[in-house]
């Protein structure tokens, strides 16, 4: 028995896989059209949605030292504006809206790791406060009613499918999963990243710029948020003001649910992605089910416990 | 004098207070003599009332080295459950707000049992039961609307001797808290945040601690609700929204540390009513020097917000930066034996 514990433990992928499968098969049997290709494919584009948002998350919350970024919402809403702003539906802007979707990212993501390495602001309130700055920076500069389209190249890439079951930001969210977990398995980056995490003081004494390795995660995470910004207006082809500020908490909730301990020096990215299909497939199921906002909210909450309690359980002290 | 000086200087809630005297000079400033009227003092204390409880309330949390982001829902949940018994199902006053402090208890409850007998990290468990009781306070009154009887919004904003009320409930529940923290749970509190392990070693039973501590800060965050409730007249599915983080920030700003151990609730309180002020200042500030600009009228609340946000991270990071133990370099810094065991 302890064994099995143990594997569970040890195998937070394979869980989470597990129950991404468990939930398809469930829905399926509950609700057919849940497992029609087109319902699949539009769990798999939000999902790869949730991914990209909780990308710079997973790296957040691997540097550890109570690391988190609540402004993931307020920078992926800010890139979304610059986007649509900047490409006004031609293709021919495509790159200077990158490039300034990717710079503004960059910028809070350096003043978050300003403040949380030289005021020792927790990143908890740090990024919390960054992210009410960032959302009325946009106010402001769209005077509430944000104007623009992504270029047409994009909006086919956000919106249109290969196959059915298979939409093109799928296709993309390989190829980021592929980039993120070469990152973070193959650089010396990404074995730095999971060495502060996993103790601080002893990658700073192995000789490891402990600082600049987390101030630069926290930089990535402002650049990888933004172009989750940049994707979503690609995927609902319209711009509105906030449309990030419901991706922060789920993104750490797939962060969680991947399999990285919020304590920092373990995880991938690939459990990300996987957290991403569970919680965008349960949103899912609970509306092909017709269940109204507050019942969709009370079930989410209650599964996340469920979840949370099945494999994110701390050690009992006495071990 | 100089003795009370220097434990000032010493206590985790220096910066809190210097903040909070800071903001008040500044406010005196740019508000003029009318800042002096009671009518002032009442309006800013009835309007700040249900964020000072709130940090209070969390305090009482991050003491123990946990967190608690329910907190703003929980108190969505009180006021929907007041204004629905009253005004839907004609249940006396008196009865629906006890019901809703219960219910915020039980969610307190709830919280603790997460946390201390499933051991679910707090930032993860208070997220989850966010989502279920923003959830329900949805289900329970989903639009805006309802009303309070007249005679509590009166008396909420009203002073008693010299006093607001909202003064009053702030006082009741400081001393109800120096009550506890005076005894052996208290003790227990700060020794389950500074360093779980030793207090286990030394005979407590840890778990009951932080299970107390969540329940003891839903019971506070009721409270909040309610004196938001007596505040806003209404009912609103969205309003507690702003008090999970805004009550953590607080906390931060009075000079408490997030890993626990120690902290004080009078430096929340001072935080809180920081946060307060800042508002007050922002606002001022515009009305008196930058309304005559006509071309910015439209945009000018999102301008009083950003500075206003931007202030708040001045002195968040000023807190930090005159916190005991925050300043240390890489090498100082404690890892929490509680969390460094996922190996």
């Amino acid at each position: 028995m302890s064994k099995i514990n143990l594997n569970w433990r040890h195998n937070q992928i394979l869980m989470a896989g597990l129950i991404a499968v468990a939930l398809f098969i469930g829905g399926g049997l509950i609700n057919t059209s849940f497992l029609s290709p087109a319902n699949i494919g539009s769990i798999l584009a939000m999902a790869v949605l949730l991914g990209f948002a909780a990308a710079g998350q997973t790296l957040v919350v691997i540097a550890g030292g109570e690391g988190i970024d609540l402004s993931v919402g307020a920078v992926m809403s800010l890139g979304a504006v610059l986007a649509a702003q900047t490409m006004a539906g031609q293709n021919s802007n495509i790159l200077p809206a990158l490039l300034l979707v990717i710079l503004s990212g960059a910028t809070i993501g350096l003043f978050n790791a300003a403040g949380i390495l030289y005021a020792r602001v927790p990143p908890l309130v740090m990024t919390m406060a960054m992210a009410n700055v960032v959302t009325t920076v946009q106010l402001i500069y769209t005077h509430g009613s944000p104007v623009g389209m992504p270029a047409p190249i994009i909006a086919f890439i956000g919106s249109r499918r290969l196959f059915p079951f298979l939409p093109w930001l799928a296709v993309l969210g390989i190829i980021v999963l592929i980039l993120m977990q070469f990152i973070l398995r193959r650089t010396v980056y990404g074995q730095q990243l999971y060495a502060i995490g996993s103790n601080y003081n002893a990658a700073y004494l192995a000789g490891v710029r402990a600082d600049a390795v987390k101030g630069i995660a926290y930089i990535l995470s402002g650049i990888l948020s933004s172009l989750a910004g940049f994707w979503l207006i690609a995927y609902n082809n319209f711009v509105f003001v906030n449309m990030g500020a419901a991706y922060v908490l789920p993104s750490v909730a797939a962060v969680v649910i991947g399999g990285t301990s919020l304590a920092g020096g373990e995880g991938s990215y690939t459990g990300t992605l996987l957290g991403s299909v569970i919680l965008t497939a349960l949103a899912n199921l609970l509306v092909v089910l017709h269940t109204d906002e507050a019942g969709r909210q009370v079930i989410n909450g209650l599964v996340l416990i469920l979840l949370l309690a099945l494999y994110t359980r701390q050690p009992a002290i006495r071990q | 004098m100089i003795r009370l000086w220097r434990r000032l200087r010493l206590s985790p809630a220096a910066p809190g207070y210097l903040l909070l005297l800071l903001g008040i000079i500044v406010n005196i400033l740019v508000q003029g003599p009318d800042f002096f009227t009671s009518y002032n003092f009442n309006s800013l204390l009835a309007v700040n009332a249900p964020l000072v409880l709130a940090a209070i309330a969390q305090t009482v949390v991050v003491l123990t080295g946990g967190i608690d982001l329910s907190i703003g829902s929980n108190m969505t949940l009180v006021n929907t459950v007041a204004i629905a018994l009253t005004n839907q199902g004609h249940w006396p006053v008196g009865l629906s707000w006890a019901v809703a402090l219960a219910a915020a208890t039980l969610v307190g409850t709830g919280n603790g049992l997460m946390v201390a007998y499933l051991r679910i990290p707090p930032l993860l468990a208070t997220f989850a039961s966010m989502s279920v009781v923003g959830g329900l306070a949805l289900w329970i009154w989903p639009k805006p609307g309802g009303m309070v009887p007249r005679e509590i919004y009166t008396t909420y904003g009203a002073a008693i001797m010299g006093i607001p009320v909202a003064g009053w409930i702030i006082i009741a529940v400081a001393l109800l808290w120096l009550l506890i923290s005076r005894r052996r749970v208290g003790i227990y509190l700060r020794a389950v945040g500074g360093r779980e392990r030793s207090a286990y070693a030394s005979g407590i039973n840890t778990a009951a601690v932080k299970f107390f501590a969540y329940t003891f800060c839903g019971f506070i965050t009721g409270v909040a609700g309610l004196c938001l409730t007596a505040l806003t007249a209404s009912g609103d599915p969205k309003i507690g929204q702003m008090f999970g983080l805004n009550s953590v920030a607080a906390v931060i700003l009075g000079g408490s540390s997030l890993a626990g151990g120690w902290g004080s609730i009078g430096g929340s309180i001072a935080g809180a009513l920081f946060l307060g002020l800042i508002n007050n200042i922002v606002f001022f500030l515009f009305r008196n020097y930058v309304s005559h600009v006509q071309s910015l009228t439209s945009v000018a609340s999102f301008y009083q917000q950003l500075l206003a946000n931007l202030i708040v991270i001045l002195g968040l990071a000023s807190a930090a930066l005159t916190q005991r133990g925050g300043a240390l370099g890489g090498l100082g810094r404690r890892r929490r034996g509680g969390r460094t065991q996922h190996v």
